[in-house]
């Protein structure tokens, strides 16, 4: 009987309005967030959350390097800067050879093998920066054999583009492994002949690896003293699909191939549209929650002469809040369940429209997204209460 | 139960003091068990005083406590137990809800002490002779009717005083004689005082205390 009292004076079209308002603002925001984390997952494959990804970062080259008046490499301070960022756990400096080498093979020395003579260079990066793990992989002083890593591109190159070409027969990663060559090192006190053979290939690094213990050695026993800074280093991060850190770099002016820094732009663009979204929904929320606010003084207003006789017959106001406060859950309540459905409805629009195009989407809501809905009904839920309780304690008050 | 009035002054009207024999600025006690007739010309105040009795004003100089405590210092939630055990009241604007039935408002307040059981209640209006209004909105009824139910309202409760803000100024003199025989008895069986505002009348209440504003 209370109940339907002080829940009388009831104005359908402006609690429509405020329900309205409620429903499509936490659909916008909900529905943005979902949207998020489906692109998120989308733009950066689920290994790459698990495994932290390795990048290789240089400054790009321009007219003013050619002509010697810019310079490439890295200075300590910049390799500081980098490790500071955040998300990059690890940072590793491509360490130069500063000698000129050569490698050749002599015609006829290996079977179905042709004969070659190059110039060369050589880098190193510390072993944990690799991607290839093999015994091989190692070298002492005094060692005369050098074990090499060259980019798996290489062995592509030659397999699919000169080999045909020319006639010549492919070579297979395990034959390749078994062909030494002579590596002729130019020092100050003359030549000094190795032989090398090559331990493995790289998809992760675009240079020719010796170990990091050849490097140190030869650059101090052969090298010409100068002490070059790293022109390239390697990189890992967390999320390399960051937008800071392709924005870090885009503003460094360094470069990469890193597919996730490229997807990083996409998901930079994303993220401010869904930036937009939240934004506007976060308003729509904001009004929604004034007009309820407004709605329950409303409410409260146009049953003042009951409230008050309530009050003065002995109900206590709390009691009274109390109904109002069910009446709101059950709105509310009501307004997110609304909201959810329209939020499954659009989902599974865009899990359809999704898989016709071919990318594979979380078919569920995420939980944080019914995470995020259950905290705005706690908001509409605090404010609307405060309101209520503060307004029918006023009526309460002997005047 | 005793209700004291010490040197009590509406702030709006603070000229209704000192005079002589006077509820206004003057120590009065009000003791359950005796009855109390406010007799006055109207805008002497005995609304206000019935309002401040109950507790809906308190815009009054001095104090009034009830058993010892100062009205300004009970709380809403101890007011909504006084005014469900101890004090009853009839408004003089009798304050029904229009939208309800007779019947529904009685058992509004009988809700909150559950003190009547609804046979009770269905018996009381006959000693009225409002039984065959209870199913009537009240919205429907004449003022009189209105007063008759506003009485019953005021007696589904346990009260150790009633106030009543003139209850039969629409009713002819049989319904008063049977009204003021109902309140004689249910205050003598919960032993409880009654306060009682009056043009110029004692009605029925042939031992009683006269209070002047």
């Amino acid at each position: 009987m209370i109940t339907r009292l002080i829940l009388r004076n009831q104005s359908v079209f402006q609690l429509g309005i405020a329900v309205f308002g409620a429903v499509f603002g936490m659909l916008l925001l909900l529905g943005s967030l979902q949207l998020y984390f489906d692109f998120r997952d989308l733009l950066t494959n689920k290994t790459d959350l698990i495994n932290p990804q390795f990048i290789v970062i240089n400054k790009s080259v321009s007219m003013l390097n050619t002509l010697s008046l810019g310079n490439t490499t890295f200075s300590q301070d910049e390799i500081e800067e980098l490790k500071k960022l955040n998300g990059i756990s690890k940072v590793g400096v491509f360490t130069p050879s500063l000698f000129p080498a050569k490698a050749y093979i002599e015609e006829g020395a290996h079977k179905n093998v042709p004969g070659l003579y190059t110039d060369l260079f050589f880098e190193s990066v510390p072993d944990e920066f690799l991607d290839v793990k093999t015994a091989q992989w190692k070298w002492r002083e005094g060692d005369t054999n050098i074990p090499v890593i060259v980019p798996a591109d290489y062995l592509n190159l030659y397999n699919f583009g000169f080999a045909p070409g020319r006639g010549m027969p492919q070579i297979s990663k395990s034959t390749i492994q078994l062909i030494s060559f002579n590596l002729l090192l130019q020092t100050p006190k003359g030549e000094k002949k190795f032989t090398g053979s090559i331990a493995g290939f790289s998809d992760r690094i675009n240079s020719i690896l010796v170990p990091q213990s050849f490097i140190d050695y030869a650059n101090r026993e052969f090298g010409n003293g100068a002490v070059k800074d790293p022109s390239r280093v390697i990189i890992v991060s967390n999320d390399p699909s960051s937008p800071e850190l392709a924005q870090f770099l885009q503003a460094k002016g360094y470069e990469t191939n890193s597919d996730s820094i490229r997807n990083s732009r996409l998901n930079s663009v994303l993220r401010i549209i869904m930036n937009i979204m939240v934004g506007i929904g976060s308003v729509i929320i904001l009004m929604a929650v004034l007009s309820f606010i407004q709605y329950s003084q409303l409410l409260i207003n146009r049953s003042r002469y009951e409230i008050r006789t309530l009050i003065q017959l002995g109900t206590h106001y709390a009691h009274i809040c109390m109904r109002y406060v069910i009446f709101y859950a059950i709105i509310f309540s009501a307004a997110l369940c609304m909201a959810l459905a329209l939020l499954w409805y659009f989902k599974s629009k865009f899990n359809t429209f999704m898989t016709e195009k071919g990318f594979e989407v979380n078919p569920g809501i995420y939980s944080m997204v019914l995470l995020a809905g259950l905290t705005l009904l706690s908001v509409f839920f605090l404010f609307t209460i405060i309101s209520i309780y503060s307004s029918v304690r006023k009526l309460a008050k002997p005047q | 139960m005793r209700i004291s009035l010490s040197q009590v002054v509406p702030l709006v009207q603070p000229e209704l003091a000192g005079k002589a024999n006077c509820a206004w600025g003057s120590e009065t006690q009000l003791d359950s068990g005796s009855f109390y007739l406010v007799k006055a010309p109207s805008g002497t105040g005995k609304s206000t005083l019935i309002s401040y009795l109950y507790g809906t004003r308190n815009d009054f100089r001095g104090r009034i406590s009830i058993d010892g405590n100062d009205y300004k210092t009970i709380s809403l939630k101890q007011w909504s137990v006084l005014r469900q055990q101890k004090l009853s009241v009839v408004f003089q604007d009798m304050r029904l809800f229009p939208q309800l039935t007779a019947l529904e408002n009685i058992q509004l307040k009988n809700q909150l002490t559950s003190n009547k059981s609804v046979e009770e209640i269905k018996s009381f209006p006959a000693q009225l002779g409002i039984e065959n209004k209870l199913g009537s909105l009240c919205a429907h009824l004449s003022l009189g009717q209105q007063q008759r139910v506003a009485i019953l309202r005021a007696l589904c409760q346990p009260f150790a005083f009633l106030l009543l803000d003139e209850p039969f100024s629409h009713l002819d003199d049989a319904n008063i004689r049977m009204a003021c025989e109902l309140l004689k008895k249910e205050c003598e069986k919960q032993n409880a005082g009654l306060l009682l505002t009056s043009l110029d009348s004692n009605y029925y209440f042939d031992h009683h205390h006269t209070i002047s504003v």
